[in-house]
């Protein structure tokens, strides 16, 4: 008899299609972090939400575009799940938390958002960072810069100006910070805010096409913020 | 009609039901297990210990929601396995993995029934179902997951969780006033540097197969009474991750104890590698040296892509209860489309 039930097993499995990849970056303990984000949330809903779900190759494309550097295909392939915490004071939403994995400079690097609920950051934690000086990109005196943004601050304005390394050494991970904030932000945005922030990314485009034109000159990519 | 027909028809049943909604669903993952290599005592080998073998499965995890949030959560995770050193249908098996449904009885607190980890050790808090390295649970307990209830809650600065199981890990059933009660309070998951303290109590049964279909064989129909205190604690150390735990007791009166530490180091330069490296020390007996194991693991671990990882590991018995041992073994893993 049993011989049958894994002949059913095996025959169901066999025919199973549109299915997930790897896992994104979920919370390690949801519960006590958004109690810890939102003293006066009562409970949250938990999504997941694929790129691939939400426009495939051309929305990667786009991501791509807003955060002028290529997606990894390893951590950030279109079917990666990212868990979006949609913060609940009974049945008003009063936030979002939200994290993103990101390569670092000794492995992958988890940051995680809390946002009110028009994408403005009221907080920002490492959840995982490998790195000698990982306490500096710890310390609240850093992460607490990134209070008060949102996506059009990652897109009108040089940060790398306002928010300055905090270690000696290990420049390419406050890069690799900054493009996984942008990246969380910009997801964000697609997902669950209907692109509110698209219109400050295409004024900024088209003044910095102005301004390429006049000035007949080409910047570098690769620390692009 | 047996007890054993009527699960397998009510499994059969659930089976083919959750197949039919789930495989259309988005949280569904495939699951395949490779699993191969070469040891002195078996020659060649087909799996590692009881709990990995060549297998194919899947994962179904949903989040049930309303207008005031989630409120339950599903997760049924099953894999059909081949035991090389069976013969014939022997060889085939059910295994189930986590098989539970949990009630959200406010922020952080739940309710949870169904097949899940005791709340005892690093197990519940890593995910070992698909890799070569597991945690003391199989030495310390005899299974990584049994059949029973669950609670868990905060308590200020701290997370907590209790199980009442049947004590009898992949199989259900309940023999001889088989059970288990376990506990564990922690420091919060979501810091990097976590400890835990952990509680067992219980009587359980120690079965010949590691999976839930056909039921397994009993070693014997006696269980063991178990007593335990466990402390278990992650944190990185410079660029490696660093976990340990320990466990101390007795079983029937004879004093067990063990403990384990693992580290992990990703490469910088090409980070889909990472080396890990494990000791695992387990006494079934203080006072006797020859009830001793201890084991040296190196693997190495390398993320062909987001679905498939491959490991290759090596098992070294610097100490052995039963013959010593040295095994090396190549996995490869696939969780995804």
């Amino acid at each position: 008899m049993y011989k049958k039930t894994v002949l059913i097993i095996l025959m169901t499995l066999c025919g199973t299609g549109n299915l997930y990849a790897a896992v994104g970056c979920t919370l390690n303990d949801p519960d006590r972090d958004i109690k810890r984000l939102f003293s006066k949330a009562t409970n949250y809903k938990t999504e997941f939400i694929t790129i691939k779900d939400h426009g495939s190759e051309e929305l990667a494309k786009e991501i791509e575009a807003k955060l002028a550097d290529k997606l990894e295909q390893t951590y950030e392939s279109i079917d990666v799940p990212y868990a979006y915490y949609t913060v609940l004071k009974k049945k008003q939403t009063i936030g979002y938390v939200h994290g993103v994995n990101q390569k670092g400079v000794y492995g992958g690097i988890q940051i995680i958002l809390a946002t009110d609920p028009n994408g403005v950051i009221i907080d920002c934690y490492y959840q995982k960072i490998t790195s000698p000086e990982s306490k500096k990109f710890k310390d609240k005196k850093f992460t607490k810069q990134f209070v008060g943004l949102s996506l059009a601050d990652f897109y009108t304005k040089d940060l790398k100006k306002k928010i300055k390394d905090p270690t000696k050494n290990s420049a390419g991970d406050y890069f690799a910070t900054l493009r996984g904030i942008k990246k969380n932000l910009i997801l964000h945005d697609e997902f669950k805010l209907n692109n509110k922030y698209d219109k400050y990314f295409y004024e900024d485009k088209n003044k910095d096409e102005k301004e390429n034109k006049s000035e007949n000159r080409k910047g570098p990519k690769s620390e692009d913020v | 009609m047996p007890i054993r027909k009527v699960y397998i028809l009510i499994l059969a049943y659930i089976t083919i039901s959750l197949s039919q909604e789930i495989v259309r669903a988005d949280n569904f993952y495939k699951e395949a297990i490779i699993v191969g290599g070469y040891s002195d005592r078996d020659q060649w080998v087909g799996k590692k210990d009881k709990g990995l073998k060549n297998s194919v499965g899947f994962e179904y995890y949903k989040k049930f929601s309303d207008e005031y949030g989630d409120f339950l959560t599903l997760n049924l995770q099953m894999r059909m396995a081949y035991d090389s050193k069976e013969d014939g249908s022997g060889a085939f098996g059910v295994e189930i993995h986590n098989a539970w449904l949990e009630y959200k009885l406010g922020l952080g607190k739940s309710i949870r029934l169904g097949h899940f980890d005791p709340a005892f050790g690093l197990e519940p808090v890593l995910d070992t179902h698909g890799t070569l390295l597991q945690t003391l649970a199989f030495k310390n307990i005899g299974f990584k997951k049994d059949w029973g209830i669950g609670y868990k809650d905060l308590f200020g600065d701290y997370d907590y969780q209790l199980a009442a199981q049947l004590g009898s890990g992949m199989g259900i059933m309940r023999k001889d006033g088989s059970f288990l009660l376990t506990g564990r309070i922690s420091t919060p998951q979501s810091r990097d540097t976590q400890i835990g303290l952990s509680f067992l109590y219980g009587q359980t049964l120690a079965s010949s197969q590691s999976w839930t279909i056909p039921a397994p064989e009993l070693i014997s129909g006696n269980t063991i009474r178990k007593k335990r205190i466990g402390i278990d604690f992650q944190c990185p150390l410079g660029l490696f991750d660093f976990k340990a735990e320990v466990a101390a007791g007795d079983n029937d009166g004879t004093t067990v104890a063990g403990g384990l530490a693992e580290f992990g180091y990703t490469v910088p330069q090409l980070q889909n590698l990472r080396l890990k490296m494990q000791t695992l020390y387990w006494s079934n007996d203080w006072e006797e040296k020859d009830a001793r194991d201890l084991t040296l693991s190196p693997v190495i671990e390398y993320k062909i892509n987001p679905k498939t990882t491959m490991r290759l590991g090596y098992f070294h018995d610097v100490y052995s209860s039963s013959d010593e041992d040295k095994m090396i073994v190549l996995q490869f893993y696939y969780f995804g489309l």
